[in-house]
C-alpha cells in the first residue's frame, strides 16, 4: 500500500516546490510525490525538468471541476490554490493502492520522517496539526497568534492527512464540495480560503487526530513556544522535540521580523532561514518571470484586479453572460469591465 | 485612520496579491467588510449608519468627509471601552512627567465631552480615552488641536501609527509643524516661541531616554565629535541617531530601524521610540544573536562560493624541460642532493602569513640547509573546497624560488625521474584545499615517495568546513553527513562528495598521519576511519626555561586578546565583554595583534610576528603587562600558537571548554597557568564577581622560552625534534 503526497502551487513556487519534493524523497523515499498545478508553464520553460522529482503533475484543468475557467476566475491566486486542494485529495484517495493521502504547503520543508502522521493514521481518519499547542503570555502574542487562530483557523492547513477509510473520504468529499464553492479570503465573514473550514471537522467527524508534538508544523505563529536547537549529534529540535517540518511562511525581511519577534533565542533558527532562503533560490527556474501566474492575466496580458473577480463571482448574470471571463476582445468580460468601470 | 502594515499583516491575501492596501480597501475591501485599521469598523459603521448603506457610499469615506464632524462612531463603545482600558496603563508607564504634563496641557476635556457626546462614558478617564481611541478616531483634544489636520499634513506620522499630539509635543512643534489650519497653536499657552519649544522638546527627549546614552561611548566611537557630555547628548538626539550612531553599546540604531519600517519611514528618534513604546510591543534594542547573524548573512553554500585568488591566464604553465633544469641547477648550485620532498598546501607560505604557512616555512628552511630539494606545490585557484576533477595545476616553488604555474602531467613526468638524482624522496601533504586529491596518490606513486606524511592541521579531512564550524557561526562536533544538522549546512551538501573523495585519497597513499596535539589525534580517531600506515603526534613548539613568575596583579588588571580579531576566534565575545566593563575601573582591555579595530574600551597594542620576529607577541604581551589573555576560539584548537606565545610570555590564559589543544593544555598542566570557563555566561561571571583577580593571585604562572620545532623536519630528523 502506498502514501500519496501532494501540493499545489503556480510557476513562482516551483522553487519551493522543488525544495519540499526533494526533503520528502530524502525521509520518505517510498511515497508518490504528486504536483497539483494551478499555472500554464511560461515560455522557455520546460516542465520536463521535474520528471524525476515529481511523480505525477495534475493540471487544474484535468480535476474534472466543471465550467472551469468562470470557476478560476473567482478565485484569488491563493483562493486558487487551495480551492483544489479538496478536488485533488479525493482524486488521489481514489487511486486503488492508497492508503493515505498527505497533504503538505508548497512552503514547507522536511527535516525528520513524518513517522507520528503515519503512527495515527492507523487509527485516525484525519490528522490535523494546531496553529499553537500552548497559550500566549505576551500580549502582542495574543494578538498575533491567539486572535491569528481565531480569524484564520485553529488548524493550519499547510498539513493535513487522510486515511482511505469510509470516514476519511468523508471529510474529503465535504472539504471538497465546501472549496468548490467557499474557498475564500474573507475572515470577516467567517472564511479564510480552504483552512477555516477544518475548524469544523472535529465536530462533524468521527475520531479526528489532533498531533500536539512540537516538532510538526514549526513557524513563526507558534515559534515562542518552540525554541530551535541542533545538539552535536546533527538532530535539529524544535521544543525537546525532533523537528519534522517547518513552515517557512515568508522568507523576506518582514518575514524575518517576525520569525525574530517569536524565535529569536535560538540562532539555529536563521540557520534553518539562512538555508532555506538559499535553496529555494537556487530551485527556481530562472525561466519563470517573477510574480509569474498564467491565471491572472486576460488574454491579452493585462492584469486582472480583485474588483473584477469580485464582482464576477458576486453576480450570476455575468457568469452567464461570459462563461471564460479570461477573453479578451469586444463583447468580452474584460470589455465588460471597462464600459461598467464605475461599477467596480 | 488608514494603517497599510497593519492591513497587510491583517489580510495576507491583500499581500500576497501585491495589490496596492490603501486601493485595495478603497476599492473592494470595505465592500468586503474589512477594516482599515483598527480604529474603524467598517461593519459597524455601515450597521449604524443606514443612510450611508442606502447611499451605496464608502464608510470611510464617509467617516472621514461628514460623519465624523457629525459625531458619528468609528467603532462600537465596547471595543472603544476594550482598546482604552489595555493601552491607558502602558501610556502613563512610558511618558515623563513633563511629556505628560505637556500633553494634558494641550488636552481640553470640557472641549472633549461636548464635542464627542456619547462617545466617553461620564465614569471614563477624558484624556486616556483620547490618547488610546479617540486619536484613532480623529478626535481633537481641544480646540487648538486638528487631528484629522494633523495626520493629512504630516503622513509620516500617519503612517507610523503615532499619536499625533503625541508627535507635536515630542518633534513636531519645534519642526515648526502647524496644530490646525489656522495656525493656533501659537496661541496655546504653552508654546511661547519656537526656539523655546525646540529646547523644551530636546530637553524632554533627553529626561525620557538620559539612562540609555552612554557619553564615554559616544565619545570613544565618535571622535569627530567634540564638546561637553551635553553637547555630545544633544548631538545624538539631532543629529546623531540620523546618521546612524549609536547612543551606546546597548541600542543600535542600524538595526532597529530595520526592524521597524514604521519608525524609519516616519524618520523618528529610533530610541525615543523605543523607550515609549517596549512597555507594551515587542521591540528590541540590539538585533537577538547579532554576530552570528552578521556572519550568515554573508554565509554561502560552499562549492557556490568563488575563487578567492587565480593565477592569471597570462601566467603560462611551464614544460617538462624547464622545471627538470630548475632542479637540476638547484642541485648544481647548492648541491642539494641528500633527498627530495614535495610538499603541497594550499597556499603561498611565501607570502601568506598564517600557522600552518609558518611550518612550511620552517620545515622548508630546515630541509634546504641540510641539503635536501624543498619542492612546494599550491593549487593555481584558491577554492574553498577540493578541486573539481581534472582541474589540478599547481604553482610550483623549489627552496623559496618561485619556477610557477605546473600541470599535474607535467609534473608526474619530470618527478619519474627523479630518482636517480635524489636517494630520498618523501610526500608531505600539509592542506587538500583546492587540490584534487586524486592526483596525490599518484604524485606518491611516481616519485617513489619513501614516505607520504599527513599533517592535521585542521579537520578538512572530515568536512569542507575545516574547523568544523556550522554555517560558520557554530561547532557541529562532525556528525553523520546524513544528518538534518549537514542537511542545512552550508558546507553539507559539499560534504556528500567530500568525503568520498578523501578517503579513496587515504586508501591509496596510506600516509602516515602526524597530529600537531594529542587531542586532534584523538578527536580524529574518532571521527574517521581513513586508512593510514601509522598516526602519531608531533606538537608544533613548547616551552622550556620556565620560571616562576611573581603574583603581582596590576590594578587595573590588563585584559588581552591575541590574535586575529575574528568571529570564529572569538573576537565578538571578548568585544562584548570588553563593552559591557566599558566603565568598570577594575578592567583595561588591549587587542595585540596587527589589525586595526576600533572598538570602544579596546586599546590596540601593536604587534607582527613575522619570520625574522617570532617572538613579537610574547615581547608585546611582556612589555605592556598583560595580567589576562581571553583566548576563546570557537571550535577545537588542533594547535594553537597564541595560546603556546601567551603562556610562554607568562600570562594567565582562559579558554572555553571545548578549546581543545588549550584546553588540554591548561587541564592537564599541573601548574594553576590558567583557566577552562564552561561558557559565556562564566566568562562574564568570572569578570562580574571579580573572581579573575582572585585566580590570579592564586596562580602559578610561569615565564619560559617557546621553542618551535621545524615540522616534517623533526618528524623525520627525530633527534632534530628534541
Amino acid at each position: 500500500m502506498t502514501v500519496y503526497c501532494f501540493t499545489s502551487a503556480t510557476y513562482s513556487y516551483l522553487g519551493r516546490v522543488r525544495v519540499l519534493a526533494k526533503s520528502i524523497r530524502r525521509h520518505h523515499p517510498d511515497w508518490v510525490f504528486c504536483l497539483c498545478l494551478c499555472d500554464v508553464p511560461p515560455q522557455g520553460f520546460d516542465p520536463g525538468e521535474d520528471q524525476d522529482l515529481f511523480d505525477e503533475v495534475v493540471p487544474v484543468t484535468e480535476l474534472g471541476i466543471p465550467d472551469l475557467p468562470a470557476w478560476m476566475f473567482r478565485h484569488n491566486i491563493v483562493e486558487l490554490s487551495t480551492a483544489v486542494k479538496g478536488k485533488m485529495l479525493c482524486r488521489l484517495l481514489e487511486k486503488k493502492d492508497a492508503d493515505s493521502v498527505v497533504y503538505i504547503d508548497p512552503d514547507i520543508a522536511l527535516f525528520n520522517p513524518l513517522t507520528h502522521v503515519l503512527d495515527l493514521l492507523k487509527e485516525h481518519p484525519v490528522v490535523l496539526t494546531p496553529h499553537q499547542l500552548e497559550p500566549e503570555i505576551h500580549p502582542q502574542g495574543i494578538v498575533d497568534n491567539e486572535i491569528g487562530s481565531l480569524k484564520h483557523g485553529i488548524y493550519n492547513l499547510g498539513f493535513m492527512a487522510i486515511a482511505n477509510v469510509a470516514e476519511g473520504q468523508r471529510i474529503a468529499r465535504w472539504w471538497r464540495d465546501r472549496l468548490l464553492v467557499y474557498c475564500r479570503d474573507d475572515p470577516e465573514n467567517g472564511l479564510f480560503t480552504d483552512q477555516k473550514w477544518c475548524d469544523l471537522i472535529p465536530a462533524f467527524f468521527e475520531n479526528s487526530a489532533i498531533l500536539r508534538d512540537p516538532g510538526y508544523n514549526v513557524a513563526s505563529w507558534n515559534l515562542s513556544h518552540r525554541p530551535i536547537r541542533i545538539d552535536n549529534k546533527g538532530q535539529i529540535y524544535a521544543a525537546n522535540a525532533p523537528l519534522r517540518f517547518f513552515h517557512f511562511t515568508k522568507v523576506d525581511t518582514a518575514g524575518e521580523v517576525m520569525l525574530e519577534r517569536y524565535g529569536s533565542e535560538s540562532i539555529a533558527l536563521f540557520e534553518l532561514l539562512r538555508w532555506y532562503r538559499e535553496a529555494i533560490e537556487k530551485n527556481q527556474p530562472a525561466e519563470v518571470p517573477p510574480r509569474y501566474w498564467y491565471y491572472g492575466t486576460y488574454e491579452d496580458g493585462t492584469q486582472i484586479s480583485r474588483p473584477e473577480r469580485l464582482i464576477y463571482r458576486d453576480r450570476k448574470d455575468l457568469q452567464i453572460a461570459f462563461p471564460n471571463p479570461y477573453q479578451s476582445g469586444a463583447g468580452s468580460f474584460q470589455d465588460w469591465c471597462v464600459i461598467h468601470s464605475h461599477e467596480l | 485612520m488608514f494603517d497599510a502594515c497593519w492591513y497587510l499583516e491583517t489580510y495576507p491575501d491583500v499581500r500576497d496579491a501585491g495589490i496596492d492596501p490603501l486601493e485595495h480597501y478603497m476599492t473592494v475591501g470595505w465592500r468586503e467588510g474589512r477594516n482599515p485599521s483598527p480604529a474603524f469598523d467598517t461593519q459597524f459603521y455601515l450597521h449604524a449608519n443606514p443612510d450611508v448603506v442606502k447611499a451605496d457610499l464608502n464608510p470611510l469615506e464617509h467617516f472621514v468627509g461628514t460623519g465624523q464632524a457629525e459625531g458619528r462612531g468609528p467603532l462600537s463603545h465596547v471595543a472603544t471601552a476594550a482598546v482604552s482600558s489595555t493601552a491607558a496603563s502602558s501610556l502613563a508607564r512610558s511618558l515623563s512627567t513633563t511629556q505628560a504634563e505637556q500633553l494634558k496641557a494641550l488636552f481640553d476635556e470640557d472641549y472633549y465631552r461636548s464635542r464627542y457626546p456619547g462617545s466617553v462614558w461620564s465614569d471614563e478617564d477624558a484624556f486616556a480615552h483620547f490618547m488610546t481611541v479617540g486619536w484613532h478616531c480623529g478626535y481633537n483634544p481641544s480646540e487648538a488641536f486638528d487631528t484629522q489636520f494633523y495626520l493629512d499634513s504630516n503622513p509620516d506620522v500617519g503612517s507610523a501609527e503615532l499619536n499625533p499630539l503625541e508627535h507635536y509635543v515630542m518633534s513636531g512643534r519645534a519642526e515648526g509643524r502647524p496644530a490646525a489650519p489656522n495656525e493656533m497653536a501659537h496661541e496655546i499657552s504653552v508654546a511661547p516661541d519656537k526656539r523655546d519649544l525646540h529646547e523644551e522638546m530636546l530637553l524632554s527627549g533627553m529626561e525620557v531616554v538620559a539612562e540609555d546614552f552612554d557619553v564615554r561611548f559616544y565619545r570613544r566611537r565618535n571622535p569627530d565629535i567634540k564638546g561637553t557630555d551635553d553637547d555630545l547628548f544633544r548631538h545624538f538626539m539631532t543629529i546623531g541617531w540620523k546618521e546612524g550612531r549609536d547612543p551606546s553599546g546597548r541600542f543600535d540604531v542600524a538595526y532597529y530601524l530595520w526592524a521597524n519600517p514604521d519608525v524609519a519611514a516616519a524618520e523618528i528618534n529610533p530610541l525615543l521610540h523605543y523607550r515609549l513604546h517596549s512597555a507594551t510591543e515587542i521591540r528590541r534594542r540590539l538585533q537577538p544573536h547579532a554576530m552570528e547573524r552578521a556572519v550568515l548573512r554573508r554565509c554561502q553554500a560552499v562549492q557556490d562560493r568563488k575563487p578567492f585568488w587565480e593565477l592569471q591566464a597570462s601566467d603560462k604553465a611551464v614544460d617538462e624541460w624547464y622545471l627538470t633544469s630548475f632542479l637540476a641547477q638547484d642541485r648544481k648550485n647548492y648541491g642539494r642532493k641528500t633527498g627530495l620532498i614535495v610538499s603541497i598546501s594550499h597556499d603561498d607560505y611565501r607570502n601568506v602569513p598564517g600557522g600552518v604557512q609558518n611550518c612550511v616555512r620552517d620545515e622548508a628552511a630546515a630541509f634546504a640547509s641540510h641539503g635536501w630539494a624543498y619542492l612546494h606545490l599550491f593549487p593555481a585557484r584558491a577554492l574553498s573546497t577540493l578541486a573539481p576533477l581534472h582541474i589540478g595545476e599547481f604553482v610550483v616553488s623549489l627552496n623559496d624560488q618561485r619556477i610557477g604555474r605546473v600541470t599535474v602531467d607535467t609534473l608526474l613526468k619530470v618527478l619519474a625521474v627523479q630518482k636517480g638524482h635524489y636517494a630520498h624522496r618523501n610526500l608531505i601533504i600539509h592542506h587538500l584545499l583546492g587540490v584534487m586529491p586524486e592526483c596525490v596518490p599518484v604524485i606518491a606513486q611516481e616519485m617513489q615517495a619513501e614516505k607520504s606524511l599527513f599533517w592535521l592541521h585542521d579537520f578538512f579531512t572530515i568536512c569542507p568546513s575545516y574547523a568544523l564550524m556550522r554555517n560558520d557561526i557554530a561547532f557541529c562536533d562532525a556528525p553523520a553527513p546524513t544528518s538534518p544538522a549537514c542537511g542545512i549546512c552550508a558546507y553539507g551538501e559539499e560534504r556528500q562528495t567530500h568525503l568520498p573523495r578523501i578517503k579513496a585519497m587515504f586508501e591509496a597513499l596510506r600516509p602516515e598521519v602526524i597530529a600537531p596535539s594529542h587531542y586532534t589525534l584523538a578527536f580524529w580517531q574518532k571521527k574517521t576511519n581513513l586508512a593510514v600506515s601509522k598516526a602519531s603526534v608531533q606538537e608544533h613548539a613548547f616551552i622550556t626555561d620556565q620560571v616562576t613568575l611573581d603574583t603581582i596583579v596590576s590594578q587595573p588588571l590588563k585584559i588581552g586578546f591575541v590574535g586575529t580579531p575574528v568571529f570564529y576566534k572569538g573576537w565578538d565575545i571578548y568585544r562584548k565583554l570588553a563593552a559591557h566593563f566599558l566603565n568598570d575601573s577594575r578592567y583595561e582591555f588591549f587587542y595585540l595583534g596587527s589589525t586595526a579595530q576600533d572598538e570602544v574600551n579596546i586599546t590596540s597594542l601593536h604587534a607582527t610576528v613575522t619570520h625574522d620576529d617570532r617572538n613579537a607577541m610574547q615581547t608585546c604581551i611582556r612589555d605592556n603587562r598583560i595580567d589576562v589573555i581571553v583566548n576563546w576560539s570557537l571550535y577545537p584548537e588542533t594547535f594553537c600558537f597564541t595560546a603556546y606565545e601567551a603562556l610562554a610570555a607568562g600570562t594567565f590564559l582562559i579558554a572555553p571548554k571545548g578549546s581543545g589543544n588549550v584546553e588540554d593544555l591548561l587541564k592537564s598542566s599541573r601548574q594553576k597557568i590558567g583557566h577552562v570557563a564552561a561558557d559565556e555566561t562564566e566568562l562574564m561571571s568570572l569578570f562580574e564577581k571579580g573572581k579573575v583577580k582572585s585566580l590570579l593571585e592564586n596562580s602559578r604562572r610561569t615565564a619560559g622560552t617557546l621553542v618551535i620545532r621545524p615540522c616534517t623536519y623533526a618528524y623525520l630528523v627525530p633527534e632534530y625534534a628534541q
